[in-house]
């Protein structure tokens, strides 16, 4: 009996994959294959979306989907592919490498026409080598590597210097130069950890009878770990009155950490990138988070480009996006409740 | 259609982890930490060939330090008899945080190594590598007396012990056995990747325990077979290629493995009570 249940189980898992896998070729090859055989003008027409164009399939390959910036990027991605009649899918590979390379394989498997990959490193190159050879566009975004057909990517030492000018006003304005701080970075990735350093250069350029007490290694988008390095902290420096983050997510966390262990809120201050809503939320509240880093918005940028890619253009110089520094002086501008 | 290259990519790391982690279950254990495993191993192979040693060295190192963690198993789990659960989750904890805190990550990417190993020759050494392993692993569990001792280690370690059954030797073999499967995973993702880190790998470990599961290997039994084992990770194997490519896993992968682990086990556990 266990073991025909068993075997049911299995036998559910392999139909159900197998039936997926039966309904899932994409748009494009969907509406190329009746045009092939009928040829007929009806059919054609089959291969245009209401609005025109061609219809597509994109997949968004994340480091994570559990925080708040990967979300907006996955939802507003969504938004767009929907309002082009375009497919989607989006996945993440949790930081593993090995997860990237089989999700990149998966996805031309899967039939997408563009794959969007936010990767670590070249770790990846191989797999999507492999999906170019087959056809595949490869958008890589955040990262720069040698295997691309469009590149959207920022200097990620330059944003770091802007979030550490934000805090190094801050703190020469608001604490009279006497900031004593905590850096949040990560060692996982090449660009965080020239955004960390281009957090310290500036604070140590521009805020230099601040003291920078300890730079800490908290992880890769590690979920919890911004609430528990600031706990330990606050614990280490009493005197601890500013937390510079290379992201919203850690510092969304650090914010909560601090306003429970009943910090000064006025003279305590916080700061990051990513521009998410929780992280403007709480500037705008007059919270510990004093300042954060906006990108304009990704999803859209990403869209066109996956567009322009698909209809043929091609791009050479790597497409970067503009930052905001992002404060309670023109919070009102970007943000409302 | 499914990229054949691929899929043969895939199943032939899937297969190799189910196998080992199943051989370990046949034998009483239920191993948490062969990701973490993996993840380091590949970063001893990768550390190696970038420190300037040949690549066959870095296989010997993976090798190497699989085998080492597989004697470790042996000897907190039947000498000293520490709950496996606790033992592999300690291990796996120590094994991430430890090469996370010692390894500078920046320093391992090897492109190079990656472009060597890549293309329909490597992708057929792989599956002809894959085929003869679990041939071995067929021959170790049905034909030889290891594989018999494996399995009354697994349904009873007490009574096997009573028995006169050298328990430790069995399991020394059974570990080291299965430690070469992790060593040929680690070292086909460390050529797939050209890579590695404290987290390489490790999203494989619902996804094998989910294959042992439905391959019908279930703990505390000693009860498991090869066509099982390739089954469940067949399974596994399509399971993810579809679902991932229709957009159907998304958020909700880790939820359906999970639920596979849980109706499976209770299965199983209904079964032997």
């Amino acid at each position: 009996m266990i073991k025909k249940l068993l075997s049911m189980l299995l036998g559910m898992t392999l139909a159900a994959t197998v039936l997926a896998g039966c309904g899932s070729a994409p748009a494009s090859e969907k509406a190329q294959e009746p045009a092939a055989e009928a040829g007929t003008e009806e059919t054609a027409k089959n291969e245009e979306t209401a609005e025109g164009s061609k219809s597509y399939k994109i997949g968004f390959l994340a480091p994570t989907l559990q925080t708040e910036f990967f979300i907006s990027i996955d939802d507003g991605l969504k938004t767009e592919c929907a309002d082009r009649g375009w497919e989607y899918v989006s996945v993440s590979f949790d930081n593993d490498s090995a997860k990237a390379v089989t999700n990149i394989e998966n996805m031309v498997t899967g039939n997408c026409n563009v794959i969007i990959a936010m990767v670590s490193d070249s770790s990846c190159d191989s797999a999507l080598a492999d999906a170019q050879a087959a056809g595949v566009k490869i958008m890589e975004c955040g990262v720069q590597t040698e295997v691309y057909d469009v590149c959207l990517n920022t200097d990620q030492y330059q944003v770091g210097v802007s979030i550490g000018e934000m805090a190094a006003e801050w703190i020469n304005s608001q604490l009279g130069g006497a900031g004593k701080v905590v850096v949040y970075t990560t060692v996982q990735n090449q660009d965080m950890q020239n955004r960390g350093q281009g957090i310290q250069d500036a604070i140590a350029e521009n805020a230099k009878e601040a003291e920078i007490l300890e730079v800490v290694d908290i992880g890769k988008d590690v979920v919890g770990s911004g609430t528990s390095t600031t706990e330990n902290m606050l614990q280490k420096y009493p005197d601890l009155n500013c937390i510079v983050c290379y992201g919203d997510a850690a510092a969304v966390e650090s914010m909560e950490a601090a306003k429970a262990a009943n910090v000064d809120v006025e003279n305590f201050g916080i700061f990051s990138c990513d521009g998410t809503a929780q992280a403007m939320a709480g500037i705008k509240a007059g919270d510990p988070q004093k300042g954060t880093i906006m990108f304009a918005p990704l999803a859209p940028m990403m869209a066109e480009y996956a567009e322009r890619v698909l209809n043929g253009e091609t791009f050479d110089e790597v497409i970067t996006a503009e930052t905001i520094s992002i404060t309670s002086a023109n919070i009102d501008e970007y943000y409302t409740e | 259609m499914i990229n054949i290259s691929f899929f043969i990519r895939q199943i032939s790391l899937i297969t190799l982890l189910t196998v080992g982690v199943s051989l370990e279950m046949i034998g009483g254990v239920i191993d948490l930490a062969f990701a973490a495993q993996l993840s380091a191993s590949a970063l001893v192979g990768v550390s190696l060939i970038a420190g300037g040693c040949p690549v066959g060295v870095g296989c010997i190192g993976i090798l190497f330090f699989n085998f080492c963690l597989g004697f470790l198993k042996a000897v907190f789990l039947v000498k000293l008899r520490i709950p496996s659960i606790i033992f592999t989750l300690a291990m796996q904890v120590i094994l991430s945080n430890f090469l996370l805190v010692t390894v500078d990550y920046t320093g391992i990417v090897i492109p190079g190594l990656q472009e060597s190993y890549r293309g329909n020759l490597y992708t057929v050494v792989e599956l002809i590598i894959t085929v003869f392993c679990v041939a071995g692993a067929f021959f170790f569990l049905e034909k030889t007396y290891y594989g018999k001792y494996c399995r009354m280690l697994g349904e009873d370690l007490p009574l096997a012990r009573e028995n006169g059954v050298k328990c430790f030797g069995i399991s020394v073999v059974v570990h080291l056995f299965s430690s070469f499967f992790f060593s040929i995973s680690a070292a086909f993702l460390m050529f797939r990747t050209g890579s590695s880190n404290s987290a390489l790998g490790a999203t494989y470990l619902y996804q094998i325990l989910t294959a042992v599961f439905l391959g019908g290997i279930l703990p505390g039994t000693g009860k498991g077979r090869i066509l099982g084992m390739a089954s469940g990770a067949l399974a596994v194997t399509l399971g993810v290629t579809f679902l991932t490519g229709s957009g159907y896993l998304y958020r909700f992968e880790n939820i359906l493995e999970g639920s596979i682990i849980l109706v499976a086990l209770a299965l199983g556990i209904r079964k032997k009570n």
